[in-house]
């Protein structure tokens, strides 16, 4: 990333701070949403495990 | 309220009604933020379209210190009354606060390579928003220090509460130093300073970075609610065993 001479060049730098911040969002959302998802099928088996 | 919320069975079922309808309303606001924001909005008469990272700069600091403030206020609860769910929402919220903290700094740096000419200055708001980031990571390191994950949760507490003595200094950063951060414009006694045309975009980015956080921080919830259930199977196995 260089330093713009002019306004026209300040589409690199709002494209990065959008990918960056929607990127990251994104990330997280389906990092937690799959920990959640393998955390459950562990809470079901130790369930199934202790009912037996 | 808080005795009727802060049972974890009825907090699930709460949770599960209102996620679908937040993480909608998340996708909503931000379809039409970006819309409004790289697309309907002006560009501003000195920065030019630059001014278009601060519907995401902004909110993210806004959520950076709601989510601070909240994690401060759930350690107080927590050490008065000891209740589990207030340490289970803290441990859920600073990991999600400390994302928006460091996006906060990262969106800041871009937007102030081109504005100021620099990626970074040791200037009173960066500083301290810097600090906050900090004390989101200590919050995580000490409370996952400990071989037993309970056993964290007071000492994390207290750092969380000495933390929000940081709060009102990233607030009142601008006003107190001579900085080059800009001034408030928006939470700010004169009202607000920047045109409609500017503040629809960064409304509707707020309200759906407000929804996320929520629904993140319920998903977390969740999450370290069966993470310790499991936990608890997992000691009372071994009990038996023994």
């Amino acid at each position: 990333m260089t330093d713009p001479s002019n306004l026209n060049d300040y589409n690199k730098f709002i494209f990065f701070s959008y990918f960056i911040t929607l990127f990251s969002l994104i990330i997280l959302f389906i990092y937690t949403w799959i920990r959640l998802k393998i955390v459950k099928i562990l809470f079901d088996k130790y369930h199934n495990m202790r009912k037996t | 309220m808080i005795d009727y919320l802060a049972n974890p069975t009825r907090f699930n079922k709460i949770a599960n009604f209102i996620l679908p309808w937040l993480l909608i309303l998340t996708l909503l606001f931000l379809i039409f933020g970006l819309y409004y924001g790289l697309v309907s909005s002006p560009d501003d008469y000195i920065q030019g379209s630059a001014v278009r990272i601060m519907y995401v700069h902004v909110p993210s600091a806004w959520i950076s210190l709601l989510a601070y403030l909240s994690l401060a206020l759930c350690s107080i609860f927590f050490i008065i009354w000891r209740h589990p769910l207030a340490d289970v929402l803290a441990r859920s919220i600073s990991p999600v606060g400390c994302v928006f903290a460091i996006l906060t700094l990262i969106t800041g740096s871009i937007w102030g390579r081109p504005m100021w000419g620099t990626w970074w200055v040791w200037d009173a708001r960066l500083t301290s928003m810097l600090v906050l980031f900090f004390f989101f990571l200590g919050h995580i390191a000490l409370s996952n220090a400990f071989d037993r994950s309970e056993r964290g949760s007071r000492p994390a507490a207290l750092l969380a509460i000495i933390g929000s003595i940081n709060l009102p200094i990233v607030k009142f950063s601008v006003d107190w130093w001579n900085t080059l951060h800009q001034p408030a414009s928006i939470l700010r006694t004169g009202g607000v300073s920047i045109d409609e045309s500017m503040l629809t975009p960064l409304v509707l980015m707020t309200l759906s970075f407000h929804c996320y956080f929520i629904s993140i921080v319920i998903l977390r919830a969740k999450l370290i609610l069966k993470e310790r259930k499991i936990e608890h199977f997992k000691i009372s196995g071994e009990k038996l065993n023994d």
